[in-house]
């Protein structure tokens, strides 16, 4: 039996984990766990930046992994970002195992402006959808509506639906037929 | 369609990691080196859409390296990147022509726009290239390109008297395409599984035309050891094209006109009276009015042979189809040589487009020829041309007032003939002209070679 593993890195609501679960559950036909640890990734903090590296988190994690994980998605409040770009939503393995999603910049508050409870966790579930993904191979799509699509921006993140288009929804499920026969 | 291709150029591991991880997200198809030189060679040897340089690497400085892209591929955007960023250094690399100078680390929304306005350009560069050549052959009849008016009469005038049988005498200047026009209207004709047999009147010495055309039988003259058909009896139920008709000699011309009113010939030195089934198709670049009037050409062959007249205009005056041919003949040079050439600089354009062209399209085929042979980059420049067409107004005039046309010709052929070691038939080529058309240019202008 294989599992999604969920695990919160730093301070996450386990309540929002568990909302964020329920809406992952209507695309992904595996049985979540969710694993909590509080402690901040350090080692992969950049102080000149005051931000750490997403992809260093990632090699951390796929070192953690269990054996009956199918795919692990980490949620963090700290900002994440990449040796190139200055900040990142998120970041995946493409056709990989991890993925990681940070909230820090998906809250209303780091815009200034009031919490909206719903909307983080909207935006949460789509982007830990969009990362996870990149981990079964899906690429950007051109798509705006399509949960595929590129969002350097909130105003794109709430723009998208929480599904993948046609054609997206085409190629994930081939793949992960591929995937159930491949461990058959 | 095929992915986008993006060469990643930088020294530093992680950046490269980073970038190419980020863009292969993106759906792109990324190569990531560290060495600027290997990034070099690799657009020299393969098709990209977009390189992204580092500015500062230890071999080769990101400048240096979009340098030599431009020279290389002057169309392939390049976008410098660095986290030293100075106003110096920026101002350099967009007068070196940087599509973009972006400083890392990136602003995820800036970068992601760049780059998709910079491939989405490059995919309309190539589609621009593909339609340009869909629609030289779209503007191609036969062997003929031109969407000029004057040539879309030729070639509707070429679809009316191909289904007839009558005789067509094509006028028009050295090198204007008048053997092509022959051959489109016998291809379009219904003789066209029969063969096209073609006869350089002018190249042909005179004592030796008449056996050429008629054929001849075994002892007719010293040398005739066997039975020769000649062009005429090939030619049966097919077309015979004479070419430069205008030089044949008034007793050639006798048994022409003989052959064309009786439609029946003997060979040299035979009895026995021939029948064909030809078509005749004359051409010629002189004026057969001015030479009937002065005695050179008989008045009544003339008019048997001109039922239908066919005037094929010269490049000078069909300008317009200058690009068309263009691309026409660098796509066909390039075939030949192998080369992968993309298009044509737009300063070489300029120069073909106002260039009179004496030698017509001979002359511009040999000038794409050239330039193809010699090209070192993507596109064919206008350094690549031969000198002769790149010589500045001053340099061609230098210190003269005025020229009619004709002392231009005689200085331009001069000219070829001295670079050329008056080497005729080399001169020729570069003249696009035969060899027979410089000949009687020579004699014309009475050019000598200084001793």
């Amino acid at each position: 039996m294989k599992y999604f593993y969920v695990k919160s890195m730093g301070t996450v609501d386990i309540h929002l984990l568990q909302e964020l679960c329920e809406g992952l559950q209507a695309l992904f036909p595996y049985p979540f766990r969710i694993v909590q640890n509080m402690s901040y990734p350090l080692y992969a903090f950049e102080p000149r930046r005051s931000q750490y590296y997403a992809k260093k988190i990632i090699e951390q994690l796929l070192c953690e992994i269990p054996g009956d994980c199918e795919k692990m998605l980490c949620v963090t409040d700290v900002d994440l970002c990449t040796p190139v770009l200055t900040f990142v939503f998120g970041e995946a393995q493409l056709d990989g195992k991890v993925a990681i999603v940070s909230l820090n910049r998906l809250r209303q508050e780091f815009y200034a402006l009031p919490s909206d409870c719903a909307m983080l966790k909207d935006r949460l579930v789509k982007e830990c959808i969009h990362e996870l993904g990149h981990c079964y191979g899906l690429y950007h799509c051109h798509d705006s509506q399509c949960v595929m699509f590129l969002s350097n921006n909130l105003i794109s993140v709430d723009n998208k639906q929480r599904d993948f288009c046609d054609q997206c929804k085409e190629f994930f499920r081939t793949k992960i037929i591929k995937e159930t026969h491949g461990q058959e | 369609m095929g992915k986008n291709r993006i060469l990643v150029v930088d020294d530093e591991e992680i950046m490269r990691s980073s970038l190419s991880d980020w863009l292969r997200e993106d759906g792109y198809d990324v190569l990531a080196i560290e060495d600027g030189y290997k990034a070099i060679d690799l657009v020299k040897e393969e098709e990209w859409d977009l390189a992204v340089v580092d500015l500062k690497m230890p071999k080769i400085d990101g400048l240096e390296v979009l340098k030599q892209i431009n020279k290389i591929k002057p169309k392939l955007p390049v976008i410098i990147i660095t986290a030293y960023a100075t106003v110096d250094t920026a101002v350099v690399a967009m007068k070196e022509g940087a599509a973009d100078y972006i400083v890392k680390p990136f602003n995820p929304e800036e970068i992601s726009f760049v780059i998709a306005k910079l491939v989405e350009h490059q995919r309309l560069v190539k589609e621009n290239i593909r339609l340009r050549r869909a629609l030289a052959k779209r503007f191609q009849f036969q062997d003929l390109v031109g969407k000029s008016a004057k040539m879309l009469d030729v070639i509707e005038m070429i679809k009316t008297v191909a289904t007839t049988k009558s005789t067509v005498l094509i006028k028009g200047e050295s090198g204007t395409g008048k053997e092509l026009v022959a051959r489109a209207i016998h291809e379009l004709s219904p003789r066209n599984k029969h063969p096209f047999i073609a006869a350089a009147c002018g190249a042909i010495p005179e004592t030796l035309l008449e056996a050429e055309l008629f054929g001849y039988e075994k002892g007719a003259f010293t040398g005739a050891t066997s039975q020769h058909r000649g062009r005429i009896e090939l030619a049966d139920k097919g077309t015979l094209f004479l070419d430069e008709i205008g030089d044949i000699s008034l007793k050639t011309q006798v048994d022409l006109l003989r052959f064309l009113q009786e439609r029946e010939f003997r060979r040299v030195g035979g009895k026995e009276i021939l029948t064909v089934d030809i078509r005749i198709i004359a051409a010629t670049n002189k004026n057969l009015e001015d030479m009937i009037a002065s005695g050179e050409f008989r008045e009544d062959l003339y008019y048997r042979l001109n039922v239908i007249n066919i005037v094929v205009p010269p490049l000078r005056e069909r300008r317009e189809d200058i690009p068309l041919l263009a691309d026409h003949f660098l796509e066909k040079y390039c075939l030949d040589t192998g080369k992968k050439i993309d298009g044509i600089s737009e300063q070489l354009m300029k120069v073909i487009m106002e260039y009179d062209w004496p030698g017509n399209i001979r002359q511009l085929e040999n000038t794409i020829e050239h330039a193809v042979v010699v090209a070192k980059e993507s596109e064919i420049q206008k350094e690549d041309l031969p000198e002769y067409l790149t010589l500045s107004k001053a340099e061609v005039d230098k210190g003269e007032a005025s020229h009619s046309l004709e002392d231009l010709e005689k200085k331009h052929i001069l000219h070829t003939l001295q670079t050329n070691r008056w080497n005729v038939k080399k001169s020729a080529q570069v003249l696009g002209i035969n060899r027979v058309t410089l000949y009687n240019k020579i004699k014309k202008y009475a050019l000598k070679q200084d001793k």
